[in-house]
């Protein structure tokens, strides 16, 4: 998809005015990328906000030898925003699996919106505490499951010492 | 303005993003709540329609519904933020160990803070945006060294699943 279609259909940019649209569309650059071309690196500073437009990109920690995927992004989602608002360095690879189009938002150019455009701020605001609040669960759902299945192990365990 | 300069002490990262007028303006949309000991502040299951930002005093997590404490919420937190923001239901129960100070921020007031100091309410929720990150991203160490064996640097606690549980809520010891 088009980034002015994707910015049309994303849930927090479909709210925009036209003219708030194009802004941030203008302010945005399209670029192409092959299977595996890493746009954010785990520990780099972050320094641009993308957007998936076409193809998947996948979200890896590093492990010596190995990458653990976390999460598979979709066309229309937004990704690298929290290390433009954080200054903590790349939680997280993203890396494209087969080709991607990407739209991509310098730090400076973040910045400008942030500060002369409220409803952009606002729209990408959104858009990355949906995204956090979303892994949050995520981590929840995860640490309960585990936690449960630790219990129902604990439950079948033979008891100890002599019968 | 009253609670301005603990507010200061204890948001430091947020209120150094915010001139002198904006930081008026922030408190005004805030509510200040006096809390006892025992009272529950936040339930397990229930969605949480107000957030908090923890100025004085100490909080207990306990999940339930085994009832399991965590850990403490010491000033400096925000509690019930996720659940305020995305409207699910909380995690976990909050309950009050030591008499607390909390500041409230309610729906209406964010709306009202939009309209009339959009950057101010941009900051707020931003501040709680990053602070949930940061305690995902922890709670995430400790998952991958738990799977893996192997934890990144800066990582104190040995991993396992209760330290991922605080780790997430964001409670010490």
């Amino acid at each position: 998809m088009d980034l002015a279609e994707t910015l049309k259909q994303n849930e927090h940019t479909a709210g925009l005015s036209e003219a708030d649209r194009g802004a941030l569309n203008s302010a945005m650059s399209v670029s192409e990328h092959p299977d595996g071309h890493v746009l954010i690196k785990e520990g780099s500073r972050g320094d641009k906000l993308y957007l998936l437009l076409d193809g998947e990109i996948v979200v890896t920690r590093e492990h010596p030898g190995f990458s653990h995927g976390l999460k598979k992004l979709n066309p229309g989602e937004f990704f690298g925003q929290l290390a433009l608002i954080n200054n903590e360095p790349c939680s997280a690879t993203c890396s494209a699996v087969g080709s991607v189009r990407v739209a991509s938002l310098p730090q400076a150019a973040f910045s400008v919106l942030f500060y002369s455009n409220a409803p952009v701020a606002e729209a990408l605001q959104r858009a990355v505490a949906a995204q956090v609040m979303a892994d949050f669960r995520n981590v929840t759902r995860q640490i309960r499951e585990a936690l449960e299945r630790e219990a129902s192990e604990a439950k079948h365990e033979p008891a100890a010492g002599g019968a | 303005m009253p609670y301005g300069d603990e507010f200061v002490r204890r948001f430091p990262a947020l209120s150094g993003a915010l001139s002198t007028a904006e930081l008026d303006q922030l408190l005004a949309a805030l509510e200040p709540r006096e809390l006892l000991a025992g009272e529950v502040l936040v339930s397990s299951d229930k969605p949480s329609s107000t957030a908090y930002l923890l100025l004085r005093g100490s909080l207990e997590v306990v999940m339930e519904p085994a009832g399991a404490v965590i850990g403490k919420l010491e000033p400096g937190s925000f509690v019930g933020e996720v659940s305020f923001l995305d409207g699910g239901v909380a995690t976990a129960t909050v309950i009050v160990v030591t008499p607390a100070l909390v500041l409230g921020l309610e729906h209406a007031a964010l709306e009202r803070l939009r309209k009339n100091a959009p950057r101010v309410a941009a900051s707020l929720v931003r501040a709680m945006t990053v602070a949930v990150a940061a305690r995902v991203r922890r709670a995430t160490d400790q998952l991958e060294g738990l799977r893996f064996g192997s934890v990144p640097p800066g990582v104190v606690r040995r991993p396992s699943l209760m330290n991922a549980l605080r780790a997430l809520m964001g409670a010490g010891n």
